[in-house]
């Protein structure tokens, strides 16, 4: 009996000790809470910054420099696998903003060349640093992150790989290394992290230079202005300003979000026959 | 004043029978002989010696140049079988107004360039080099019939392109230039200005006009779109296995069989 | 004429063979998908046929069919305990090996999955309690602890006075159980009574795990419009159990076969499990018939795209239909013969666990690979180093269980 005894209570430590472990793991987070809120919006961000980006579909000509400075400024790679954080899109006329699902691809929306076209607009999707992200809310260890100013950041370092964000973010906004990748050393840029394989990657809007209060890499980039990025807080941003001035809506709507990239058409069509 | 009386050569026709007819007759009519060298040495002087001071009002551009550095003397036929090597022993690389190898492209000089209407002379007044204001290109010469000219916009090759060759661009005085956007500013003052001050292009310091707008279709914006990320792949080596799957797994899963028959099915 | 615990234990004590074959054959296998897995790691997961439109595949398939597979024993010994079902008494400890053996697959599964396995320590210091992963890493490893530790019990209770019969494994024995020669009857009801319990706090397991926590990692993903339904969790649930009721028909069986225990696991013990088939299968197809007509009913693009293309045309109509019929109509046809005898049973059992095995990788693929905003459609196709690892997977989980029948009595000694 004695033995049963001693047997019992190691047992008992040994379970004791590992609810331990697991409710200290969970006590950093702290958000018992938000498991239990109903309601999935996250408290709106009203004082401090909180940065934005407003892409002006009427003026964008689909030239890509925007996805290749991205490629430049981040250290995205081409080898072994070519990859981007920006994507561009031909659309037709008739195609909505707002609710784009893919139809059947009976010739490809990306591999376009020759822009601009008659009859099609361009549209420019990456990372909308959701208000309430869905990557944030499913990453198991936090590797992804709402950072200051409201951006969603990635910690290359806690990323197990496990890509439960890509397939939680609605706009297909992220990519994952599947490759070490290899960037010839002219080309790195310091101020920004080279990624390991196995980890999974997205539009930062540049925060190394956001901080520095410098422009997004795309855009400065951008050669007819199409991009603009500032503080919605600020009334007197260039963001706040255009969205007071012209009808703006943001992709997939419903799917409650809240993005921070805003698209609006100016009308400036760059075809301008004069 | 070059004598040209010394260098022409006056045709000789010898009539082996006739002499002695001639001398007979010159002995009998010296006056009518008298006379006929008269006039024949008149008409000589009429049809073969040409007054320099002529040249320029006349036939050629070439001033000063003697005719006989192209022509032959008495037939006026061209010299040489090229006359491109005639033009290059002046225009070559070391000459008077050089041309350079691309120039026309083997064609013959003349088929763009007239060699006898006269050369306009700049302002400096000095008539020995003069400074061409417009290249010596005839009005009436079809760029068309070298290059593709279908152009929207622009509706003279001359306005950017250059006389040296049709490579290199310059103003509409003649003078060429390394920066293109300058050219564009001749007609375009207001997007120049705006594009130097980043309004028109955000970058300015990277794109000049000719990246966006092609210069011969300035409206529309083509070959400017960067190719898709996705064609930038290049040779991606992923190792294969070492021996060929399926041959491994045959092989196991008949081994497999093997054993579920002998040691599940045989014993029934 | 020797008894049952004799013929049980001496299949402990003797390993001819078979029992080396298989461990060499399958042990080949685990070392082939090991080979893989190091080029995996080593070169990246560009190695699979994942991408970044389809970014999970045959790895979270085969890690849902595993959980699955594992719900074996909780099947048999709420069977037993609460259903009073004494028939399948002989299944018992085969079921909770099975149980073992199934998470075992299912967690290198998903390790597998991984693009990072090197960094796993993170995810236990950094647990971030919104995550449905977090919860499934919770839940499986209450239930794998909770499982190994009514498979200790139960075996504890059979061995305690056999230890002195083993050599080296009666050293294991008493480390692990404390055996001792004699076993009084107030320790036999003790241990009866913990046997309960365990087995009561196991029983909402399927419930919490298939049900909830692995259909989360699919329905909390608002992205995904085929993936967040609210019949995922109840849908999962039913396939897995399906898929352990079938598992354990197929190892039941081959056990019988091998040792011969015609006497000690009686045909009606196996062909039992016929009548939960008989059931299971057509409310899978239920469950899928469901889900095809509210998505051509509705007619909302973003799903109806997903159905077509299960039902009506590309690569995957093919293996649906394949699936349908070889998995669950035909298997279902074979059971309805009366008196049904147990070869039959196993091979209808084969055709439904590969059935349910392709159903999870239909219902993960498809789903994924229609973007919401205008990217390419996505494709999927598996390349060596998937099928070798998911070969090796499963290797190590058929090893893994006849390794503890060389451990436990793989049929209770009573």
């Amino acid at each position: 009996m004695k033995e049963n005894i001693n047997r019992r209570d190691f047992i008992k430590s040994v379970g004791a000790g590992g609810a331990f472990l697991i409710v200290k793991s969970m006590a950093p987070i702290g958000s018992v809470e938000k498991v239990l809120k109903v309601n999935q919006v996250s408290e709106t961000q009203d004082s401090g910054t909180k940065w934005g980006m407003v892409i002006d579909v009427g003026a964008c000509i689909g030239c890509r420099e925007c996805v290749y400075a991205c490629k430049a400024e981040n250290n995205i790679p081409n080898a072994p696998m070519p990859m981007q954080w920006i994507e561009t899109f031909e659309m037709d006329q008739k195609d909505p903003v707002t609710r784009v699902f893919s139809v059947p691809p009976t010739n490809s929306k990306t591999d376009y060349t020759n822009s601009p076209k008659e009859g099609k607009w361009y549209l420019p999707a990456q990372c909308v640093h959701c208000e309430d992200p869905p990557c944030v809310k499913l990453c198991p260890t936090g590797a992804t992150f709402i950072g200051e100013g409201g951006i969603v950041e990635m910690d290359y370092d806690k990323c197990i790989g496990c890509r439960q964000c890509m397939a939680a973010c609605p706009y297909n906004a992220r990519t994952f290394n599947w490759g070490a990748p290899e960037i010839p050393a002219e080309d790195i840029n310091p101020m920004v992290p080279v990624r390991p394989v196995g980890v999974v990657e997205k539009c930062t809007f540049c925060i190394h230079r956001v901080r520095e209060g410098r422009l997004p890499a795309c855009v400065e980039a951008c050669p007819v202005g199409a991009r603009h990025f500032g503080d919605l807080n600020d009334p007197n941003s260039s963001v706040s300003k255009i969205l007071d001035k012209y009808i703006s809506t943001t992709t997939l709507e419903e799917m409650s979000t809240h993005p921070k990239l805003f698209y609006i058409s100016s009308g400036n069509k760059w075809l301008e026959e004069g | 004043m070059i004598d040209l009386s010394k260098k022409i050569k006056t045709k000789k026709y010898f009539y082996q029978n006739g002499t002695k007819k001639i001398r007979y007759l010159l002995k009998k009519n010296m006056v009518i002989v008298l006379l006929i060298i008269l006039l024949c040495s008149m008409g000589f002087s009429i049809v073969h010696s040409i007054d320099p001071s002529d040249y320029g009002s006349v036939e050629h551009s070439h001033k000063g140049i003697d005719c006989a550095s192209c022509h032959d003397p008495d037939s006026f036929d061209i010299l040489t079988e090229d006359p491109n090597d005639l033009c290059i022993t002046c225009h070559g690389p070391e000459g008077t107004n050089p041309i350079s190898e691309n120039h026309g492209l083997g064609l013959p000089c003349s088929s763009c360039h007239s060699i006898t209407s006269e050369l306009e002379t700049g302002d400096d007044g000095d008539d020995d080099t003069p400074e061409p204001t417009h290249p010596p290109v005839d009005a009436d010469t079809d760029c068309s019939s070298c290059h593709d000219t279908t152009m929207t916009a622009h509706d003279t090759c001359v306005s950017c392109h250059n006389l040296d060759s049709e490579t290199t661009l310059g103003f509409l005085n003649g003078t060429a230039v390394e920066d293109t956007s300058i050219l564009c500013s001749q007609c375009h003052e207001d997007e120049y200005s705006e594009w130097l001050d980043g309004i028109h292009v955000n970058n300015h310091e990277s794109k000049v006009c000719i990246d966006c707008h092609g210069p011969h279709d300035p409206y529309v914006v083509i070959e400017t779109t960067l190719p898709p990320v996705s064609t930038m792949a290049g040779e991606n080596e992923i190792p294969g296995p070492i021996i060929p799957p399926i041959i491994f797994f045959v092989a196991v899963i008949g081994a497999l069989g093997y054993a579920v028959y002998t040691f599940v099915l045989r014993r029934g | 004429m020797e008894s049952k615990v004799d013929k049980i234990l001496e299949s402990m004590e003797t390993t001819g063979k078979g029992f080396y074959s298989v461990l060499g054959i399958f042990g080949l296998i685990v070392l082939w998908g090991a080979y893989a897995w190091y080029t995996q790691f080593t070169v990246g997961m560009q190695t699979t046929g994942l991408n970044n439109t389809v970014m999970w595949g045959l790895y979270i398939a085969t890690f849902m069919f595993m959980i699955g597979v594992s719900h074996a024993g909780i099947i048999i010994s709420t069977s037993i305990r609460v259903g009073k079902i004494e028939k399948l008494k002989p299944l018992a400890r085969i079921a909770e090996a099975m149980t073992i053996a199934g998470l075992a697959m299912a967690v290198l599964s998903v390790v597998a999955d991984i693009g990072r396995p090197d960094r796993i320590f993170v995810l236990f210091f950094n647990l971030r309690v919104t995550s449905p992963l977090a919860w499934d890493l919770i839940i499986l490893s209450l239930y794998f602890a909770f499982s190994a530790f009514y498979l200790l019990i139960s075996t504890k209770h059979d061995l305690h006075s056999l230890a002195d019969r083993f050599n080296v494994r009666g050293s294991l024995y008493k480390f692990v159980g404390g055996i001792q020669n004699a076993i009084t009857p107030k320790e036999d009801k003790a241990y009866k009574n913990m046997l309960n319990t365990v087995s009561a706090i196991i029983l909402p397991f399927p419930l919490l795990d298939s049900g909830m926590v692995v259909a989360f990692i699919f329905s909390l993903l608002g992205a995904r419009p085929a993936f967040n339904v609210p019949y995922i969790g109840p849908y999962f649930l039913l396939t897995a159990l399906v898929t352990g009721i079938a598992g354990i028909v197929i190892v039941s069986f081959i056990l019988t076969k091998v040792y011969d225990w015609e006497e000690i696991i009686p045909d009606e013990s196996i062909t039992e499990l016929a009548k939960y088939l008989k059931v299971g299968i057509p409310l899978v197809l239920y469950f899928i018939f469901n889900q095809h007509f509210t998505f051509q009913y509705v007619g909302k693009l973003s799903t109806l795209v997903v159905s077509n293309m299960l039902l009506l045309q590309g690569p995957h109509a093919l293996l649906f239909w394949e699936m349908i019929i070889v998995g669950f109509l035909l298997p279902e046809i074979l059971l309805f013969t009366p008196n049904i005898k147990k070869d039959r049973l196993f091979l209808a059992s084969i055709m439904t666990t590969l059935g349910l095995w392709v159903n999870c990788i239909l219902i993960v693929v498809p789903a994924l690979t229609f973007p919401n905003l205008p990217f390419n459609w996505g494709t999927y196709s598996p390349t060596w180093v998937e099928w070798s690892i998911i070969a090796g997977v499963t290797a190590l989980g058929v090893l893994i269980f006849t390794v503890l029948t060389k451990l436990v009595p793989i049929v209770e000694l009573d």
